[in-house]
């Protein structure tokens, strides 16, 4: 698994490539961590893009569940980016669609964090 | 997926070369070019191994692993110094400070290549035995580790016990489960508890992650469950129950998928509610169905997936369940199973055994017993990856309706 972090108007783009799974995962724990950690409270708005994931585990999407709640508690927003596939499967049968929004579109996706 | 190493250096030229170098041998190359670059990349992505230059301006070498060994995460990353010839008191110096190896500058490429795959090849049962280590603290010994696998092994047979020892006995119903663990003790577990009033109920789960974590987890949901299943009747108020509790004792990215239900033979019926479990499939001959309802005698063999619920449980206190009642008839089977089934993956192309496979060996297999039927799937999916080794748990559980309802 490969993370790359952009910002875009404010917003945290983490381009996640490869596999999220197991221990392969916790990279991108630390990533998002220290990125909350980094930012005000409030302030965090943050993008996945999962468009080069090829897989996902339960230990994948404990990561994502995570900084949900962590973001959430700090009164931020996370969002998916990309979403397809495998991916989109697990998130649809965890029936965390209800939680996370997604996009297809980087552009509208940056555009919904500035509208809220 | 291709291992990554990080090259340090503040010669960019030679970064440049290691680079193409490595990226050609089919390594992941992440660069830094000074120790703090070094420090943050190596804790940012936990890379292989280091290849780590010592005489470096604002941070050398030695401050760097000085550095990375106090890190539990880069502890045990293994590093390979570059030195210039001369400095011998620094190669022994390195060594001492923990680095795994050295190399001399100007070094050739190939012998860096192959210093590089004999490093992992010692380092990497350190890689997972090292968080274990870490967990256990700085008492870590050879007996600790000896005490430990007695005690993985005693917690495996805990476990055992756990799971039901002989499939469950229901008039009218033909019912088997098997668990493959894919570690000594595992995340996934099925049970099923008879109820006061002759219905049977019925759980399959999966708890995130693997291992020592995951099996705790399991033994808490298990017992939670037991006592929870006798104290609400509809199975939208059991996992409500038992996410409450999970929100309440664990963070939110311990969570488990799972479906509870109850068998009703008097009815006929399957209640359940899926807290984020891949969907039971319900195959109903509905020719046959039609035929003893209708009496009509077209019709094909159909798969309903079973999603009614809510989301995974135990991450989230406003989670919601619904219930859903299914109706079954003689002749109809339902296949339980956990994710590491429609997951595995194939050792020629790593492609997932996925569920369109799993809906075929269930078609296929479905007038053998319920045990045959686990057994036949178990069989075709350890065909289906081949050499490759089992990743995750796999677990499996098929409830078939065989004879008519009693009227009474």
């Amino acid at each position: 698994m490969n993370v790359g972090i952009r910002r875009k108007e404010g917003v945290t783009v983490l381009d996640i490539e490869g596999r999220v799974i197991g221990s392969e995962s916790f990279a991108l724990k630390s990533i998002i961590d220290d990125e909350i950690r980094s930012l005000q409270d409030g302030e965090v708005k943050m993008l996945l893009n999962m468009g080069q994931v090829r897989a996902m585990d339960s230990s994948g999407l404990g990561i994502i569940i995570a900084a949900y709640t962590s973001i959430q508690r700090r009164g931020g927003r996370i969002a998916l980016l990309n979403v397809s596939g495998n991916i989109n499967s697990l998130i649809v049968v965890s029936k965390l669609v209800t939680i996370f929004d997604r996009y297809d579109d980087e552009e509208k996706a940056i555009l919904s964090f500035h509208e809220a | 997926m291709a291992q990554t190493i990080l090259a340090v250096d503040d010669d960019l030229d030679i970064l440049d070369v290691l680079e193409m170098s490595l990226d050609s041998d089919g390594f992941n190359v992440i660069t830094a070019s000074d120790g703090l670059d070094a420090i943050e990349k190596a804790k940012s992505h936990v890379p292989d191994l280091i290849l780590l230059d010592l005489m470096m301006p604002k941070m050398d070498g030695f401050e760097v692993i000085d550095n990375l060994r106090t890190d539990s995460q880069t502890r045990a990353i293994p590093v390979i110094m570059l030195t210039a010839r001369s400095q011998v008191h620094e190669k022994l110096q390195g060594l001492d400070a923990g680095a795994d190896d050295y190399v001399t500058k100007p070094f050739d490429l190939k012998e860096l290549t192959a210093r590089i795959k004999a490093v992992l090849g010692r380092t990497e049962p350190a890689k997972y035995i090292n968080p274990l280590i870490g967990a256990m603290g700085d008492w870590f010994s050879e007996t600790g580790v000896e005490q430990l696998a007695a005690h993985l092994k005693t917690a495996a047979t805990i476990q055992q016990r756990l799971l039901p020892q002989a499939p469950p006995r229901l008039t009218g119903f033909d019912i088997d489960g098997i668990l493959r663990s894919s570690t000594s003790v595992s995340g996934d577990f099925y049970d099923f508890i008879p109820l006061d009033d002759g219905s049977l109920s019925l759980v399959i789960a999966d708890v995130r992650g693997k291992g020592i974590p995951a099996a705790l987890l399991m033994v808490m949901i298990r017992t939670a469950l037991r006592l929870v299943c006798r104290q609400e009747s509809s199975p939208a108020a059991v996992i409500k129950s038992i996410n409450d509790l999970l929100v309440i004792d664990t963070e939110p990215d311990l969570f488990a998928t799972m479906v509870y239900g109850i068998l009703d033979p008097k009815s006929l019926t399957f209640t359940y509610s899926n807290a984020g479990h891949c969907h039971p499939l319900h195959l109903t001959d509905a020719k046959a169905h039609k035929k003893r309802i209708f009496g009509v005698r077209d019709g094909t063999l159909k798969i309903h997936q079973l999603s009614t619920g809510g989301m995974v449980a135990g991450s989230f206190d406003f989670a919601e369940f619904e219930n859903e009642t299914v109706q079954l008839a003689v002749g109809d089977t339902i296949l339980f199973y956990t994710d590491g089934i429609t997951e595995a993956e194939r050792d020629t192309d790593n492609a997932f055994y996925g569920e369109e496979r799993l809906q075929d060996a269930i078609r296929s297999s479905r007038d053998m017993s319920a045990a045959m039927i686990c057994k036949t799937i178990e069989d075709d999916l350890m065909h289906f990856i081949g050499k490759k080794q089992q990743t995750d748990d796999l677990t499996l559980v098929v409830v078939k309706a065989t004879t008519d309802v009693e009227e009474d």
